[in-house]
C-alpha cells in the first residue's frame, strides 16, 4: 500500500455547495453539445451565459436563392439595370441586418460563378457570374456608412464609419464553383486576421495556386483550415509570397542509396521564424506543390492536432516535372511522417499521400504508420483499385496481405487500437468495399466510422469474403489457414485468429441463398462488420440505393444499437410526407404554403393524412432501435412533396411523465462489454460450441436496452435534427416549419435548410 | 533517482501523506517541481487541497498507476468513461467541486477531464430552472435579459436571402 496517513483524519463537516471558477466552468462547458449550450446553461445566469457565449456557435446561411426571381417579380417595370442594383442592395441589406448585430459568428456562404453548371438546377437557382464580388465588396463595408446610404438612398459610399461586416465573423465556410482561389485568398485577406476556422469548398475552378502562407501570415487567430476541392485536379499548395519554392525538388536520376541525404536535406533546414496557432489542417483534393513546402508546415504549425489529406505533387503529370523512384519518394514520406511527429507533439491524426506512393499496397503505409505514431488511434485512408479475383481468375485471390487472415502483428495491433476511422474515394477511381470492409472487420474497438464521400450500398455493410468462383470455392472459407498445424506455437496462433474472426464477424446464412446466392460473384458473403454494435458515430453516404433500403437493413440485422450520432446523405428524404406539391405558379399556394397541398388534396376528395396512396413512406422509422441516439444530420439532394408539421409526429414523445428531461442512463461503457465477452469466453473453453454462444450474445447484442423496454418514443435522447436539402419546393419553408416541430418535440434542436453541400450533385 | 522512491506529502490541515514517486508523477506539478528541485526529504506542502481531498486524489492516482495511457486516455473524445471512474465520482456535490479545484491545482489531467465530463453530464438534459436548483444558482437577469436569451437562442442559424 503506498499511503500511509501519520495523523488521524479529523471528521469533515460537510462541504457546501459553491461556485467554480470561470476558467473551470468553460472547461465543463466544453463538453457540452451545442444545444445544451444554447438551451439549458446560456439561459441560467449572467456568469453562465458569459460563458457558453464563447462556446456557442451560431451559424447564419446565405444562399443567393431565387434573388432574380424575387426582383424580377418586384421590378416587373423596370429595366434590367435596375433589377442588378436591387438585387446587390438585397444581399447587402440582408448581410448588415444579420452580421452587423454580432449574434453571428459562423457564416456559411454559397458563391456559384458558374454560368453553365453541370446541374442544371443548380445553375438556374443559385448561380450568376459576379456574385463573388458582390460578396467581396459587402464583406469589406463599413457598416454604419453603409446603414446611412441605405436610409439616403444613395449608392455613394462614404469614409470612415463603424467596424467592417467581417469583423464579426470568426467561422466562415465559402461553396464556391468558377471562383479563382487565387483571388478569393487576395480579396479575402483582410478578412482572415478575425477568423478562427476557414473552410473553402470548390466545385471547379481554373488551374491555379493557393498560397497557404499568405492565409497564414494575414490569419493569426486560425486554428482550423480545410480546404476541399471536388473537381479540379489541378489546384496546388504553394508557400506564397514569402519564400520561393521548388528548392528541394528530388533530382529524377536520385537513387535509393542518396535517402540519407535527401532526409538530411528534409530535416535539417534552417529553422522557420514564424509559428502559427494552426490545430487542423485539411486539404482534400489540392496538391502540396513540393515536399519543402509540406515540411514548412510541419515545423511552423507545431500545435497542429490533425494533417490530413496532404498530397504532395510528384509525378510528371503536371508542371512536365520528371518522374521519382517509388522507394525513393516512399522514403520521403516516411521522413515526412517522421518529421511531423517530432515537430507535433499534440499530432493525433495524420494523413499523407505522395503521389506515385498511393500505388503502393496500402499494408506497407499502414506499417509506416503503426511504426511512426503508434499511439496514433484514428487513421484516414484512400480507397484504391483492387479488382479482385474476377478481374485475375488465375491469380490467388488470397495472396495480398489484406486478403489473408493474417496479417503482421504490426498491422493487427495497430488497427486493434483505432477508434476512428475515416475512408476516403480517390478520385476517378472506384471503391473497392472488399478492402474497405476487410479493413474495419479488422478495427473491433472502432466507434467513428466516417465514409462521408463513399457510394454506399445496402450489400456494402457485410463482410467481403472473397466470392468463390466455382461453387467447391466456398471450403477455402475453411481451408484458409495457411500454417503448418504439426508445430505447436502454429497450432496456438491459428485457434486465436479463428477465435479472432469469430468474434468478428457473422458467419455466412446457407439458407438465405434467396437474398446472397453462393454463386453470385458480386455478391459478398454477408459477413458484417465487429463495430456493428459498439459504433457510437457514422457519417455515410447512400446514393445508388434508396435509404429505405439501408434503414430496413439495419433493423433486420440489429445493426448500430449504440449510435449516437448518425449524419448522412442520400438523394431523397422521404419521412411520410404528401406526394403532391400545390402549382408553384399559384399566388395563393405561395402564401399559404404549408397548408396548401393538404387542403387542396382533400377538397379534390382524397383523403391525404392515411391513404398511402398519396403519401410517402417513412424512411426513418425502421431506425426506432437506435435508441441511444442523440444527433441526427440529413443531407438530401431533394426533399420531395410537401412537408407538414404533421409529418415530424413520429417524433413526438409517448411518455408524458418524463418530459423534456426523459434521459435514461447511457449505454454500457465498451471495457465493460468487452469485460464480460472476454468473462463469458474464458467460462466456455475453446470448444466450437462457443460459435454458439457468440452468436446468441449478438442476437442479445441489439436488445441491451433494459432502460428503453416499454418505451415508445423515437429516438428518446435526441437533442439534435437537422435537414439539410439542396432542392426541395417552395411550399417547404423553414421559417414556418421548424417552430411548429419544436412544439411537437420541445428540447430537440430542429434545423432545416438550404445545405451548401455540392458534393450531393457531384456524386 | 529511483522509481520507488516515496515522497512526503502535506495537506492544507497538516495532514501528511506518504506516496510512491510514481504516483506523485501523476500530477504534473509534483513532477515538474520533483524534476526541478530534486527530492529534499521535507514535505511538499499543498496549501489548496484538504486532506479528504488529497485522499480521493491519491485513490484515482493509485488506481491508474499502470495505466499506460494515462495522459492520453481522455483525449479521445469518444473514450467512455470506464466503471471504477463512475463509481469513484459517485460523491457530494461539495466533494466534486473540490476535487476539480485540485485536479485544476496539481495538474492531472484525466481527473480533471474526469470530474468536468461529470458536472457536464450533470447538465445535460435539465432545464435552465432545474440547473440553478442543482447547482444553487441565482437568476440574476432582468426580464429584458432574459426576453433577449430567449430571442437569441430561439435558433441556432438564420438563413439570408
Amino acid at each position: 500500500m503506498s499511503i500511509t496517513t501519520t495523523t488521524p483524519l479529523p471528521p469533515q463537516p460537510p462541504t457546501k455547495s459553491k461556485f467554480l471558477p470561470s476558467e473551470i466552468l468553460y472547461t465543463i462547458f466544453s463538453h457540452l453539445s451545442q444545444p445544451t449550450l444554447r438551451q439549458s446553461v446560456n439561459p441560467v445566469c449572467r456568469q453562465w451565459r458569459f460563458i457558453s457565449n464563447h462556446l456557442i456557435h451560431r451559424t447564419a446561411t446565405w444562399v443567393p436563392v431565387d434573388s432574380k426571381n424575387k426582383n424580377k417579380k418586384s421590378n416587373k417595370n423596370k429595366n434590367k439595370n435596375d433589377k442588378e442594383v436591387k438585387a446587390r442592395v438585397g444581399f447587402h441589406e440582408t448581410l448588415l441586418d444579420q452580421l452587423s448585430e454580432g449574434k453571428f459568428d459562423t457564416f456559411e456562404c454559397w458563391v456559384l460563378e458558374g454560368s453553365r453548371h453541370p446541374h442544371k438546377m443548380l445553375s438556374r437557382f443559385f448561380g450568376h457570374p459576379g456574385l463573388w464580388d458582390e460578396f467581396v465588396s459587402a464583406m469589406h463595408a463599413r457598416l454604419a456608412v453603409q446603414r446611412r446610404n441605405y436610409e439616403n438612398e444613395s449608392d455613394v459610399e462614404g469614409e470612415g464609419g463603424g467596424g467592417r461586416l467581417f469583423e464579426s465573423i470568426r467561422n466562415l465556410s465559402i461553396y464556391g464553383d468558377m471562383v479563382d482561389p487565387m483571388k478569393m485568398v487576395m480579396d479575402l485577406k483582410p478578412c482572415f486576421e478575425f477568423l478562427e476556422t476557414l473552410k473553402i469548398e470548390f466545385l471547379r475552378g481554373a488551374h491555379t495556386t493557393i498560397n497557404i502562407f499568405t492565409i497564414l501570415d494575414n490569419g493569426p487567430r486560425l486554428t482550423s483550415i480545410e480546404i476541399v476541392v471536388l473537381w479540379t485536379p489541378l489546384v496546388e499548395i504553394t508557400q506564397g509570397d514569402t519564400t520561393t519554392t521548388a528548392t528541394i525538388i528530388i533530382p529524377p536520376t536520385i537513387t535509393v542509396s542518396n535517402q540519407a541525404s535527401i532526409a538530411e536535406e528534409l530535416t535539417g533546414r534552417q529553422a522557420h521564424s514564424s509559428c502559427y496557432p494552426l490545430q487542423q489542417l485539411i486539404l482534400c483534393g489540392p496538391w502540396i506543390d513540393t515536399l519543402m513546402t509540406a515540411e514548412r508546415i510541419i515545423k511552423t504549425c507545431p500545435d497542429l492536432r490533425v494533417l490530413k489529406s496532404i498530397q504532395i505533387e510528384t509525378s510528371a503529370s503536371f508542371k512536365n516535372r520528371t518522374q521519382w523512384e517509388a522507394s525513393v519518394m516512399q522514403e520521403a514520406s516516411k521522413r515526412l511522417a517522421e518529421m511531423a511527429r517530432d515537430h507535433c507533439p499534440h499530432l493525433s491524426w495524420y494523413q499523407s499521400d505522395l503521389q506515385y506512393i498511393y500505388r503502393l499496397p496500402n499494408e506497407t503505409r499502414l506499417i509506416e504508420l503503426a511504426q511512426i505514431f503508434p499511439e496514433m488511434r484514428a487513421l484516414s485512408m484512400m480507397t484504391y483499385e483492387d479488382p479482385g479475383p474476377m478481374s485475375f481468375p488465375l491469380r490467388s485471390p488470397y495472396q495480398p496481405v489484406f486478403k489473408t487472415p493474417f496479417l503482421p502483428d504490426l498491422i493487427h495491433t495497430f488497427l486493434n487500437r483505432l477508434t476512428v476511422l475515416e475512408v476516403s474515394r480517390r478520385r476517378a477511381h472506384d471503391t473497392d468495399w472488399t478492402v474497405v470492409n476487410r479493413i474495419i472487420c479488422l478495427c473491433p474497438h472502432l466507434q467513428n466510422l466516417l465514409v462521408p464521400d463513399l457510394l454506399t450500398m445496402t450489400g456494402h455493410l457485410k463482410y467481403p469474403s472473397f466470392q468463390p468462383l466455382f461453387d467447391y470455392q466456398v471450403v477455402l472459407n475453411e481451408s484458409l489457414w495457411l500454417y503448418d498445424l504439426s508445430d505447436k506455437d502454429s497450432r496456438q496462433r491459428e485457434r486465436a485468429e479463428r477465435q479472432h474472426l469469430r468474434d468478428l464477424v457473422l458467419l455466412f446464412d446457407k439458407n438465405d441463398e434467396n437474398n446472397y446466392p453462393r454463386l453470385d460473384p458480386y455478391r459478398p458473403v454477408p459477413r458484417i462488420w465487429p463495430c456493428r454494435h459498439s459504433l457510437r458515430g457514422l457519417d455515410c453516404c447512400f446514393d445508388m440505393s434508396p435509404l429505405e433500403d439501408w434503414t430496413q437493413h439495419v433493423r433486420a440485422y440489429r445493426l448500430f444499437g449504440q449510435l449516437m450520432s448518425l449524419k448522412i446523405k442520400c438523394t431523397e428524404l422521404k419521412i411520410g410526407q404528401v406526394k403532391d406539391c400545390p402549382s408553384a405558379t399559384s399566388k395563393k399556394s405561395n402564401r399559404k404554403s404549408l397548408s396548401s397541398s393538404l387542403s387542396s388534396a382533400v377538397r379534390r376528395g382524397r383523403r391525404t393524412d392515411t391513404n398511402p396512396r398519396y403519401r410517402y413512406r417513412n424512411d426513418l422509422w425502421p431506425l426506432k432501435g437506435l435508441v441511444y441516439l442523440e444527433e441526427f444530420v440529413v443531407e438530401v439532394a431533394r426533399l420531395p412533396g410537401t412537408v407538414a408539421p404533421e409529418d415530424f409526429e413520429f417524433l413526438r414523445r409517448k411518455e408524458p411523465d418524463f418530459g423534456n428531461r426523459f434521459f435514461p442512463p447511457p449505454p454500457p461503457s465498451l471495457s465493460s462489454r468487452r469485460t464480460t465477452a472476454t468473462r463469458t469466453r474464458s467460462n466456455n473453453g475453446d470448444s466450437e460450441e462457443e460459435e454458439d454462444s457468440d452468436d446468441s450474445e449478438d442476437e442479445n447484442d441489439y436488445g441491451r436496452v433494459e432502460a428503453y423496454k416499454g418505451v415508445e418514443t423515437f429516438w428518446p435522447r435526441l437533442t439534435t435534427f437537422h435537414i439539410g436539402y439542396v432542392l426541395t419546393h417552395a411550399v417547404n419553408d423553414p421559417k414556418l416549419l421548424v417552430p411548429a416541430v419544436e412544439q411537437i418535440r420541445p428540447g430537440v434542436n430542429f434545423r432545416f435548410k438550404l445545405s451548401p453541400n455540392i458534393a450531393l450533385f457531384v456524386q | 533517482m529511483s522509481a520507488h522512491s516515496q515522497i512526503l506529502l502535506t495537506s492544507s490541515e497538516g495532514t501528511e501523506f506518504i506516496i510512491d514517486r510514481d504516483i506523485a508523477d501523476k500530477s504534473m506539478l509534483l513532477k515538474c517541481m520533483l524534476e526541478d528541485i530534486g527530492e529534499i526529504g521535507q514535505a511538499v506542502p499543498l496549501p489548496n487541497v484538504s486532506g479528504p481531498i488529497l485522499t480521493k486524489v491519491i485513490e484515482y492516482c493509485t488506481h491508474h498507476r499502470d495505466d499506460p495511457n494515462f495522459l492520453s486516455a481522455n483525449d479521445d473524445v469518444a473514450a467512455e468513461i470506464d466503471e471504477w471512474d463512475l463509481e469513484y465520482c459517485k460523491v457530494d456535490q461539495g466533494t466534486l467541486y473540490e476535487l476539480i479545484l485540485a485536479a485544476n491545482y496539481l495538474d492531472i489531467k484525466p481527473l480533471m477531464d474526469l470530474t468536468c465530463k461529470t458536472v457536464a453530464n450533470m447538465i445535460k438534459a435539465k432545464s435552465p430552472e432545474e440547473i440553478r436548483k442543482t447547482f444553487n444558482i441565482t437568476n440574476d437577469f432582468t426580464p429584458e435579459e432574459e426576453d433577449q436569451v430567449r430571442r437569441e437562442n430561439g435558433k441556432g442559424s438564420r438563413r439570408l436571402s
